[in-house]
This record gives structure tokens, C-alpha cells and sequence, in this order.
């Protein structure tokens, strides 16, 4: 597979994963480019499935990027980036009597947010999910269940969907 | 499809645009040759300092009927007694031995540099206590195939001196927080140990060794989320206070208004009157779940004031308390950082220390406002160049910059960055510390070589 395709095959994807660790835009586009260029400058041995490959990349450039003093303690407020940055609480706000499951997940704090990123989006087990966070399997399994707990008080017949789907 | 893993997509939002713009970059991006590596650095010294300190610590701390040997500190031997504590077919028991053993050298380690001194007399009364307890139960089976011995000299000693360390810390506290829960104390010292133990060496010794991952997981479990917040108004009792906003975006409006208008604001009771409307805070925020009953017992409580003073005379109050969250779910935790105004500053001394550190990034000028304030102009062409228009790649280069800002002017605590006369970004400063790296080969944008020049 050239790399052609397979940036035609992943990009979005990653797109995707990149958004719900960054919850911008424009830093999920920057995330999934240097996730690329390192593939392409890499030596991906094609012993693992090369869209599993990319995820790890793609996650462990999303926390590298949510480390960043940056990130934690300065409000970025590009002119270029300031609609979209405005634009997610103002929308969430708005429609908060029908959040959605999707919606409500991106509200969480981090700890909370990525093992269920990880576990409904990448669709990892719990066990591979402690493998890429470095947690035990019961912290996995805690911070599913009080991720949860917080996201119950913002879902109505969604919460159901959740519930019913968690096992 | 999974309605969640939809749900979540449709959170994402339309993406078409961003793949076209990560294709084109990416293909851009690979014809360029224009990288190189940063060198990795490993303070070897600090790594054997901290050995030295905890061995010699543990062994202070132990009982001498179950004395073990200085080395213990990161004793394989000891390690692999953690692990075998873990049930044989457990993948994780390596992960959880590791990070058990952090723990343990944490709070050793903190109890140290606190100069907490045991009770030996208790812990050998506990230790015995607990080995009895365990000859007698089920528990003893649990150890598989441990050396009982091992267990009993080891293990249990280190453990107990652990707890009793852990409780003495706790018992300090108290005196500083008097209404604090004991499992919020022991959190507060658990965090302030891993945090303590971070900077002395921590990284560097996991580093050396097979417990490189458990460092990874301290850094990326934060237990507060800070942001940049500004004081709108206050009344008898509170300060309302604003986040992701300026000065600019508040003026002139009230309390309603505010309300209305912005999403995240909240009043924070007013346990110290030094803050006005207009101040630049940091606000720490944190959940922490606990019953109806013991969030009602929780009263609004210091939990530390650091007053510093830098070499210039400017003082710094960091505030911290822990207040009732407003929706009764936990309680809510408030960093509040002052910003204590400064009247002399060098606006050249800034563009030419900018400009010495900065390579490729021309500062044309810097404008002072209030003392702490820092208009910086920027030149344009580099900024809107096409490695610039990257949120990643900035993020490194801010990281550069608040480093090159806060190691020469602490004074300066917000600044803004303007390219060809337009808001870029803003900022405040913060505790110093190294700029992030990007280590991954080819990954270095061409910009980065800015600092240290």
C-alpha cells in the first residue's frame, strides 16, 4: 500500500481521534500531519495492523501536545482559530436540552474522556486501553464507570444508550 | 454502528476540509529535508543523589528487627516481591508493582524531606500485628509461590513504615487544613509526594530503568485542570470570577450580563480580600466525589498560601482552598494565583533578549502595559509562513517563548503576541520550566531552533 493510500484510508479516522483528545480543529489537522510525516519518515515493520499503529501515534502526539505549557495554561486565541474554539461551548450550550451521547463525552475531563474515546471509538478492549493509558485494568475500569457517573446528570433517554451499551 | 462511537462522530464534525488540508501538508511536508534531532539529556548525578537519600531513608525508617539492606530502595529483589503480590496470569502485575513501588519511594521520600520521624516502637507492633493476622488467614495462600520470609522482612516492614510515614504527613497537614477529610488529606500528601519525588529525580531514575512507563502515567493524570480566569466583580462574600476571557471582552458589563454572555464563570468565596476586579488569576479546577454527608460537613478551607518574592522585590501569593462545588457533586478546587502589578520593565531589554533567542522569529518591538503586560510584535512573514499556520508546531514555539519570558522577565505575568499589528496569541507566565521538545526524528519544525540560540 503506497502512502497515497494510506493517508486516503486513515486520515479521517485519525482526524476524528485527534478531535476528541484537542477539541480543536485546527489542532487535530496539525496532530494527524506530523502523524504522516512521521510515518512516512519512520520504519513501520507491519508486524501490527497499520491503523492501530496510527492511533498510538496519533494519541501519544495528542498528550505530548496537551502537556505543552501551552495547552494547560495559556487561552490560544489564534484570530484564525478563535471562531472554531468559540464556536464548541457556545454549541454545546445551545443544545444542551438535546446534548448528545457524543456531545456530553467531549465535556469530560481528560482522565474521564479517553478511555471512553478509547474504548467506543478505537473499540479497544479494557485490556488494551490499560496498555496504551499504562493503567491497571481496574483503573480503567473506574475511571469508565466515573466517567459515566458524570455523564448521567447531562443525558436524558441517551443515558439508556449508555448504559445499555457499557458492558 | 455503535450509537456512541456515532454520536461521537458527529461530535467531530465535517472533516472534509481538514483532510484535504492534511493531505496537501503532509505532502508538501515530506520534500522537505530541513530536520534534525535535539539531544536527549539524563542528569546522572541527580539519579544517584536520590538513591543515596531514600536508601539511606528506608533504612533510618525500619524497625531493626526487620532491617534490609541499604540498596532496597530499588532493590530487584523487593520489585519482584510487588509483583508476585499480583496473581501469577495477571498482564498488569508489572504495571501495578511499579506503580506501588513509586508510590512507596514518594512517600518515603517525602516523609524525608518533611523530616518525619517514625514511631519504630508502633510500626514493629503493627508489622507483627499484621504478619500474625496473616499466618492465620487464607491471605497467606494469596502469596503463591513468595518466599513468606522475604515477605515478612521485606515487604511488610516497608509497607507499615509506608503507612505510618503516610499518617505522620497527614497528622502535619492537618494543622494546616483542620477541616479536612482524612482521605482528602492523604490525597493532598500522595499528590504533593509524587510531586515532590517528580522533581527530585523521579524521571530520571524510571528512565534508567524498566519503569519508564509509570512516569508517563503521573504526568498525564492530572488532578487539576488550570486555566486563565479574570476577576469581573465581587460582592461581600465572592469574587465572580471569568475564564477565557480579557480584560477587554468583560469591561463595562454587569453581573447579568456576564451571566448571559459567558459560560464559565463562577463565584469563589471570598476567603482573601486582596483581589480586585480586573486581575489576572489561574483557576485550578478539580472534582472529587464523595457522599451527601461529607460534602455537607465540607466548609470553604485554605490549604496553602505561598508567598515568594523574586529578585526584583515582586511578590507572588499562591492561594489555594477547597470550596463545595455549586451543583453538590464534590467539591471544587480553586488555584488562585495573584498577579502583583510591577512598574519597571525594558521593553528593549525584551526584543533584544527575544530577538538573541530566536532565530528565525523577528520581534520588532514590545510595548509594556501596566507593568506586567507585554504587547509582542512580531514580524509577519515567519509567522504566517507555512510552518507557523500549525497549532502543534506553535505550541512548541510559545513554549519557547514563555521559557525565554519567564527565566528573564518574572515579572512580566501576561503578554500578548500581535503579527503585523493582529492578535496572535496570549499568554500569562508561569512556573518555569523547560520548554517541551519534540524528540521524534524529522519532527523538529525548521523554526524551532530559536532557543537557547
Amino acid at each position: 500500500m503506497d502512502f497515497e493510500q494510506i493517508m486516503e484510508e486513515h486520515t479521517r479516522h485519525l482526524l476524528q481521534l485527534a478531535y476528541f483528545y484537542t477539541k480543536n480543529h485546527q489542532s487535530a489537522e496539525d496532530i494527524v500531519q506530523d502523524v504522516f510525516i512521521q510515518f512516512y519518515h519512520g520504519k513501520y515493520d507491519e508486524r501490527g495492523q497499520l491503523r492501530a499503529y496510527l492511533a498510538r501515534i496519533t494519541i501519544n502526539k495528542c498528550k505530548d501536545y496537551m502537556k505543552s505549557w501551552h495547552y494547560r495554561k495559556m487561552q490560544f486565541q489564534e484570530k484564525w482559530t478563535t471562531e472554531s474554539a468559540r464556536k464548541e461551548p457556545d454549541r454545546l450550550v445551545e443544545s444542551q436540552e438535546r446534548q448528545t451521547i457524543g456531545d456530553a463525552i467531549l465535556t469530560l475531563k481528560i482522565t474521564y474522556r479517553e478511555p471512553l474515546i478509547l474504548y467506543y471509538f478505537e473499540e479497544m478492549t479494557l485490556n488494551e486501553i490499560g496498555n496504551v493509558l499504562h493503567l491497571p485494568i481496574n483503573t480503567v475500569k473506574t475511571r469508565l464507570r466515573r466517567a459515566k457517573e458524570q455523564l448521567k446528570p447531562m443525558l436524558k433517554e441517551e443515558w439508556e444508550v449508555l448504559l445499555n451499551g457499557s458492558n | 454502528m455503535d450509537p456512541i462511537k456515532k454520536s461521537l462522530i458527529e461530535a467531530a464534525g465535517d472533516l472534509t476540509q481538514s483532510e484535504r488540508n492534511v493531505r496537501y501538508n503532509v505532502r508538501n511536508a515530506v520534500k522537505r529535508k530541513n530536520r534534525f534531532k535535539l539531544p536527549l539529556f539524563i542528569p546522572i548525578a541527580v539519579t544517584v543523589c536520590l538513591v543515596v537519600v531514600i536508601g539511606f531513608f528506608v533504612v533510618k525508617a525500619l524497625p531493626t528487627q526487620y532491617s534490609i539492606s541499604s540498596s532496597t530502595a530499588f532493590d530487584e529483589s523487593y520489585f519482584d516481591i510487588l509483583v508476585k503480590m499480583y496473581p501469577a496470569d495477571d498482564p498488569y502485575a508489572e504495571q501495578n508493582a511499579i506503580y506501588e513501588y513509586v508510590g512507596d519511594l514518594a512517600i518515603l521520600a517525602y516523609g524525608e524531606f518533611h523530616g518525619v520521624s517514625l514511631n519504630e516502637e508502633e510500626v514493629i507492633a503493627n508489622v507483627k500485628e499484621y504478619i500474625e493476622a496473616v499466618k492465620k488467614s487464607d491471605e497467606i495462600k494469596r502469596l503463591g509461590g513468595l518466599d513468606f520470609a522475604k515477605f515478612e522482612q521485606l515487604y511488610i516492614p516497608t509497607l507499615f513504615s509506608k503507612f505510618a510515614i503516610r499518617d505522620e504527613l497527614v497528622e502535619l497537614y492537618r494543622q494546616d487544613y483542620p477541616t479536612m477529610f482524612d482521605t482528602t488529606l492523604s490525597e493532598m500528601v500522595r499528590m504533593d509526594a509524587v510531586a515532590y519525588f517528580k522533581e527530585n529525580g523521579l524521571e530520571e531514575i524510571l528512565a534508567n530503568r524498566k519503569f519508564d512507563k509509570i512516569a508517563l502515567q503521573l504526568q498525564l493524570d492530572p488532578d487539576y485542570e488550570i486555566y486563565q480566569g479574570i476577576v469581573a466583580a465581587e460582592r461581600e462574600d465572592a469574587y465572580l470570577v471569568v475564564l477565557h476571557v480579557n480584560s477587554a471582552q468583560i469591561e463595562g458589563l454587569t453581573i447579568e450580563d456576564l451571566q448571559i454572555k459567558f459560560d464559565h464563570l463562577y463565584w469563589m468565596p471570598k476567603v482573601v480580600d486582596f483581589l480586585k476586579v480586573g486581575d489576572m488569576i489561574e483557576v485550578g479546577y478539580s472534582i472529587n466525589h464523595g457522599t451527601q454527608d461529607e460534602i455537607n460537613q465540607i466548609v470553604p478551607s485554605h490549604l496553602a498560601i505561598n508567598d515568594n518574592q523574586n529578585e526584583n522585590g515582586i511578590s507572588t501569593h499562591i492561594l489555594e482552598y477547597l470550596t463545595v462545588g455549586a451543583d453538590g457533586a464534590g467539591l471544587d478546587g480553586y488555584y488562585l494565583t495573584e498577579k502583583v502589578l510591577v512598574t519597571d520593565s525594558t521593553e528593549e531589554a525584551i526584543t533584544a533578549v527575544l530577538n538573541a533567542s530566536f532565530n528565525d522569529v523577528n520581534v520588532e518591538r514590545v510595548t509594556i502595559q501596566n507593568g506586567t503586560e507585554a504587547l509582542i510584535h512580531f514580524g509577519i512573514t515567519t509567522l504566517q509562513g507555512s510552518h507557523l499556520t500549525s497549532s502543534t508546531q506553535t505550541a512548541y514555539f510559545w513554549d519557547q517563548l514563555h521559557y525565554a519570558m519567564a527565566k528573564n522577565f518574572p515579572e512580566i505575568t501576561h503578554y500578548s503576541l500581535l503579527a503585523n499589528g493582529q492578535p496572535a496569541m496570549i499568554g500569562d507566565s508561569g512556573p518555569l520550566e523547560e520548554p517541551i521538545q519534540n524528540t521524534d526524528a524529522g519532527l523538529i519544525p525548521s523554526y524551532v531552533p530559536i532557543f537557547p540560540k
